[in-house]
């Protein structure tokens, strides 16, 4: 049980930086969520606190003692790797326990943490196999369960999930869910899949280009975005966009449509926005805007329609089954507090006090 | 794939013709091993059946071997050999993984040097290295036989590669877990390479089981004379045994077949079982 501080830390390799000051506190028995596209420098991160790679500079602390310099085996952390690490010429009980007997550990002993892991992780049956006799989702079990038998202070996942097909990533992810609840130890988990980050974090942490673009609660961060690109990066499918001129209390599209603009006073008239709205919160209703129906995909609980709105496509999602079909007219209401604004040039966030 | 019958024929005809060419000369030292001194040569001017079939059978050749130096010329071999297999999959093995593993100041550099030892003909470097070894006080010592040896750039370069080949995020879990370098290439890394010792160990075997320039060069006394240079000495200022060196010749095959029929096992089991994936 432990906390993690990372202080202004840097990683450069070569003349590329990759980490461009991250600071960051993770308290105990948090599941922490690091989550951007591809060369965010999230899995970077996530080795700087491993040891596995060394900082530039900055300063990474577990439980309050430095260890920005210490090797990896000082570190007391457990990593659970994307392809899961398992070495094939040993068998499953040999891989769990090989920390154990790496750290000198009694027979007994090592017996004893490796049946308990795997009783949680119900590897029971499997222990006597090699890691090519099993599946993929049980071989995402043993790699859990080598983490679980060293009890470490920290728990760290590099993507553990991204190798599984759909259906197996959903189980698996419930399972590691399940498993914070029932082991309360401090998770930090890389994925560059927003729905497990925002299904299993406590706190989501987005990263982009090296930076923390905003950190928070899942909903929070769903609700109030900082950015654009939060606001785009987090939800399936992503938020709408229009870009417009704000005018009158509305924003003005390049065609002269008028979209609503809560909270007049957010920025002088004039100003180029981009209007953003989920497509969950996009609804039909009368006297809104009208646009066309290009394609209707129903999905069984909801209808997913992509709209044309001011020369623009626009997903919107229907909690409903919709009589609609392509080629027909819509008018759509977005209510106030649901329509976000950001400056078009920095993509920050505009307070429309709603 | 199907193919008519004439194609069939006309393939294994001209492959039969060419095995036949391949094995002949094999078959016929083999065979005039066993013939008696006076008749080894007779048969080849009048070509037929007695070319190939000897008139009498005769183990003379080989009792004489087996009285003379070349049971210790064997062992000479055997202990060089052996140990330079021993020494020279380690140190290669150990020297691949630094490659494969570490990123230090150089690499390419010293990489690119262990590549060009191998390109280099050895001849080129036979004299610096007696002055080194009698320099030393070696020479006619199993020592100038072994050590010029057991550094191979072709097999840190096979070591290179295959280590190079497994997942770095094996070293990086044992490194998580606590594993030290050297922990790591013996429990990891070593243990998924077999077929790179097999194919390794048989260069290492082979290339001293058939040196012959550098041991007269570097050992000559007659106490370490090794395989080839003992089969060389059926042929001198005095005599030529022919018989003696057929008999030496086909000893020194058949035992150098061994180690590759042993090592054929390791091989093919390796090749199954190291599914990294």
């Amino acid at each position: 049980m432990s906390t993690m501080n990372v202080e202004n830390l840097r990683k450069a390799f070569g003349e590329t930086e990759i980490l461009r000051g991250i600071s960051l506190d993770v308290r105990d028995e948090e599941f922490i969520a690091l989550v951007g596209p591809s060369g965010c420098g999230k899995s970077t991160l996530l080795r700087l606190i491993a040891g596995l790679d060394e900082a530039t500079s900055g300063r990474i602390a577990i439980d309050g003692q430095d260890v920005t310099r210490l090797p990896p085996k000082q570190r007391d952390v457990a990593m659970v790797f994307q392809n899961y690490a398992l070495y094939p010429h040993l068998t499953v009980r040999a891989n769990m326990g090989f920390s154990l007997k790496l750290r000198g550990a009694a027979k007994a002993e090592i017996e004893d943490k490796v049946a308990g892991a795997a009783a949680i992780l119900g590897l029971d049956a499997l222990l006597d196999r090699y890691p090519g006799q099993l599946s993929g989702g049980q071989r995402q079990r043993v790699a859990t369960g080598r983490a679980i038998v060293r009890d470490p202070k920290l728990f760290l996942f590099d993507e553990p999930l991204s190798n599984l097909d759909a259906k197996l990533r959903v189980q698996m992810r419930t399972e590691i869910k399940a498993l914070h609840q029932r082991l309360r130890s401090t998770m930090i988990y890389v994925t560059h899949d927003q729905i497990e980050a925002m299904t299993l974090a406590d706190r989501i942490v987005v990263m982009q280009a090296g930076r923390i673009e905003q950190e928070g609660a899942p909903l929070d961060l769903y609700d109030r975005p900082a950015n654009a690109f939060v606001a785009g990066f987090l939800g399936s499918p992503p938020m709408n966009f229009i870009k417009g001129r704000l005018q009158d209390g509305a924003v003005v599209t390049r065609d002269g449509t008028r979209l609503p603009a809560p909270g007049t006073r957010v920025a002088d008239d004039g100003k180029t926005l981009l209007w953003g709205a989920r497509p969950e919160s996009i609804v039909p209703g009368a006297d809104g805007l009208r646009g066309t129906v290009e394609v209707v995909e129903p999905t069984g609980p909801d209808t997913q329609l992509l709209v044309r709105l001011a020369g623009e496509p626009l997903i919107v999602l229907l909690r409903t089954r919709a009589a609609v079909r392509p080629g027909e007219e819509i008018s759509l209401h977005v209510a106030a507090g649901d329509i976000h604004l950001f400056n078009a040039d920095d993509g920050s966030r505009l307070d429309t006090g709603v | 794939m199907t193919a008519s019958p004439h194609a069939l024929m006309l393939r294994y005809g001209l492959l039969s013709v060419l095995a036949f060419i391949v094995v002949c000369p094999l078959a016929w030292l083999a065979l005039a091993s066993l013939r008696p001194q006076a008749e080894i040569f007779q048969p080849i001017s009048e070509f037929g059946w007695n070319t190939f079939i000897p008139s009498v059978l005769t183990l003379d050749n080989y009792r004489t071997l087996w009285e003379g130096d070349f049971p210790l010329a064997v062992k000479n071999s055997t202990i060089v050999a052996l140990t330079t297999v021993v020494f020279g999959v380690t140190v290669n093995a150990l020297a691949g993984f630094a490659f494969a593993a570490f990123d230090f100041r150089g690499k390419n550099l010293l990489f690119l040097l262990v590549i060009a030892s191998f390109m280099m003909p050895f001849e080129a470097i036979v004299l610096p290295l007696y002055v080194m070894i009698r320099a030393f006080g070696w020479t006619n010592s199993y020592q100038a036989l072994i050590v010029p040896e057991i550094a191979n750039g072709m097999v840190i370069f096979l070591f290179r590669q295959f280590f190079a080949s497994i997942p770095r995020d094996f070293y990086e879990a044992a490194r998580v877990d606590g594993a030290s370098w050297l922990y790591i290439f013996v429990r990891i890394a070593a243990p998924l390479s077999w077929p790179t010792v097999a194919t390794s160990s048989l260069m290492l075997f082979l290339a001293q089981w058939d040196s012959f320039f550098w041991p007269i060069v570097a050992a000559s006394a007659p106490d370490y004379a090794v395989i080839q240079v003992a089969i060389a000495r059926n042929i001198n200022f005095e005599q030529n045994d022919w018989g003696g060196l057929f008999a030496s010749t086909n000893l020194a095959i058949l035992l150098g077949t061994i180690p590759f029929l042993l090592m054929q096992r390791f091989y093919v089991r390796s090749l199954i079982s190291s599914g990294i994936k």
